[in-house]
């Protein structure tokens, strides 16, 4: 049982803000993701976790228990480093150890769990290597081995897969989810990459500027956002933002923005009449058709100029009305030229925040 | 392609062998003059080998030196002041490395100016000072004075060693269960040893071979180094004594190059590590 309380967490570096005030509790044998842009302040929330950063104000509780003045070694918490941190000088069986050996276990039962850990990371064959001798693939797996052979409460991952390339980030992100429930480990994650969050987190928290933006399930975040800031961070590629205006035509009430108008009638309460808004929808909530097809749907013409295949799917780059859309469709799409085509969604699908606050209204 | 390979690496041994040259025939030619006579080691030209080798100069010596501190002495400075240096130059060079403070590069800036002032310039207020704390002619007074010297350079050359390795390394060590010493010693002590050791070496051989100071703040075999000793042979009645002092070098070559084996290992460690990194 593992639940780790950070509590109105403040660090300053040279008067700059690198966390404001911020609260979350991260919840037993969950994968939680710290998600934000660079200098979002991920990697100083978990170093005061790991206790490697000392808070300016704040407190920090594991399983009920004051940790925030314990020294690293007193907290029971691993963590893994972007850049791995493995110990050049030792080999991986030596760095795999390590945590062991600070906890006094017999010679056997420290070969017994190094070898348990490396044969389920599949890195046996590595264990006389040194570090140098390792790929970026396997330096990342050793340094995951060396944080999960400890029984520690919580399992800090600070953009571990950010230094792998591409094909191996795809496959080390099922990895990361089996072994959050093979061993049922409280996971800490941060990543700049949306991706990461929405293939590994159960829950997400969205950071932006050392605050706190939003904390939740990972799907809630993603579909209700509280704002448009967090709507626009976390989702790639980036969610279409228009202007709207809401007007009221016959009882009826109709968001008008550039491109297309959309009866919101059923959200009376919260919206009034001829003020601005603006609306987002994400772009893979946005279909594609060469022919104008007659669906209970918004619809409006684009014209296509830009597509970019990613795997089996194509994200395309579109413009109407001099607005700039990016729809992402689910299969390889090849464009001969500037093509026409009209744009489909679901109006469920639209997000509406407000033009001053940019607090979600809808 | 091959044949350019072939005159590249004719360069490299023509390089290699004028390096061997240039650096073990000063040395072959003063342990030889040890054996020489006293004709034969001013003769033109030069013999290589000595004609009638005799270790007369090495009993002479003996018996002109019935005192052997000179030797002792060296020593007890090199390790005295490399040991004074290393304790408090290694120290500020990892608070600098590692810890932003306010006049960090103040500091590092006044360590470099030690440096400033030519020796000779400091020799007499130095006397001053040894005479009223009544260090005059001690190995003591002279470690110190060599050990501060070269606090600077071990300073600004292990800073830049402390810095090149990743605090996260001493971070990740904690988080596995250790105290801050321990990763300390455990990881970046290892990590930087080859550099501790070359700067070492330095300061050794610095320390050994000084001169200037050993003459003016020694006065007598109490506190006499072996340089001071081997200048005695120079001039005086029976003019420049080669043979002696040739004899008195190359005792002095032997603690140099015992510790060079010593440590060898790890200055090839040193190289094979940077190269990775």
């Amino acid at each position: 049982m593992a639940e780790l309380v950070i509590e109105n967490i403040s660090k300053k570096f040279m008067g700059k803000t690198a966390l404001d005030n911020v609260s979350l509790t991260i919840h037993d044998k969950l994968f939680t993701t710290i998600f934000g842009n660079a200098g979002a302040g991920k990697t100083t929330l978990l170093r005061i976790i790991a206790g490697v950063e000392k808070p300016d104000k704040g407190k920090i509780y594991l399983n009920g228990k004051d940790i925030t003045t314990f020294l690293p070694k007193d907290r029971n918490v691993a963590m893994v480093y972007q850049s791995f941190a493995l110990y050049p000088h030792m080999t991986v069986y030596d760095n795999i150890a390590n945590p062991l050996r600070a906890r006094k276990m017999t010679k056997s039962q420290i070969d017994e769990k190094v070898n348990q850990i490396s044969k389920s990371l599949g890195i046996q064959e590595l264990l006389s290597r040194y570090p140098r001798e390792l790929s970026g693939g396997q330096a990342q797996r050793v340094a995951i081995a060396r944080s999960l052979v400890r029984d520690a409460d919580v399992y800090l991952l600070d953009e571990p897969l950010t230094n792998l390339d591409y094909k191996i980030r795809e496959g080390m992100r099922e990895e990361l989810k089996k072994m959050c429930k093979d061993f049922s480990a409280t996971l800490v994650y941060a990543s700049p990459d949306p991706l990461d969050a929405l293939a590994m987190a159960d829950r997400v928290a969205v950071m932006s500027d050392g605050k706190l933006l939003q904390y939740g399930l990972t799907r809630d975040v993603y579909y209700t956002p509280n704002d448009i800031t967090v709507a626009t961070i976390f989702g790639t590629p980036p969610i279409n933002i228009l202007k709207a205006e809401a007007r009221e035509k016959d009882g009826h009430l109709f968001l008008e923005t550039p491109l297309f108008r959309t009866d919101v009638t059923k959200y009376k309460e919260r919206l009034s009449p001829n003020k601005e808004y603006k609306v987002g929808v994400r772009p893979h909530h946005l279909a594609i058709s060469k022919r104008k097809v007659e669906v209970e749907m918004v619809s409006f013409p684009a014209e296509v100029h830009l597509t970019h295949v990613v795997g089996a799917e194509t994200i395309c780059y579109a413009r109407s009305n001099s607005e700039e859309i990016t729809i992402h469709v689910p299969y390889i799409y090849r464009m001969e030229g500037l093509e026409q085509v009209y744009v489909y969604f679901d109006p469920a699908h639209l997000l509406v925040f407000d033009k001053d606050t940019g607090l979600r209204v809808t | 392609m091959n044949k350019s390979k072939t005159s590249s690496n004719i360069i490299y041994v023509i390089l290699v062998l004028i390096v061997l040259v240039w650096t073990l025939l000063p040395i072959y030619w003063t342990v030889t003059a040890a054996f020489k006579s006293r004709i034969e080691v001013v003769a033109w030209p030069p013999t290589f080998i000595p004609e009638k080798p005799t270790i007369n100069w090495f009993i002479e010596v003996w018996y002109d030196r019935p005192n052997p501190n000179y030797y002792a002495n060296s020593i007890l400075a090199m390790i005295g002041s490399t040991i004074i240096a290393l304790a408090l130059g290694i120290p500020a060079a990892y608070g600098c490395a590692r810890y932003t403070f306010k006049g960090r590069q103040d500091v590092l800036f006044t360590i470099l100016t030690f440096r400033f002032l030519p020796p000779a310039t400091v020799v007499m207020p130095l006397y001053l000072i040894g005479r009223t704390f009544h260090l005059i002619d001690t190995t003591l007074f002279l470690s110190i004075l060599y050990g501060g010297m070269n606090i600077p350079i071990i300073t600004w050359v292990m800073l830049s060693y402390f810095r090149e390795i990743p605090v996260e390394l001493e971070e990740s060590y904690q988080i596995d269960g250790y105290t801050r010493f321990e990763a300390f010693r455990r990881v970046t002590f290892p990590l930087a040893r080859p550099g501790m050791v070359a700067i070492s070496m330095l300061v050794m051989a610095f320390s050994f071979g000084e001169f200037l100071f050993a003459s003016i703040l020694t006065t007598s075999p109490v506190a006499k180094t072996l340089p001071v000793s081997i200048a005695e042979y120079m001039g005086g009645e029976w003019g420049y004594m080669w043979n002696q002092m040739a004899v008195l070098t190359t005792y002095g070559l032997i603690p140099l190059i015992i510790i060079f084996f010593l440590v060898r290992k790890n200055l090839v460690r040193g190289l094979t590590f940077g190269a990775v990194r």
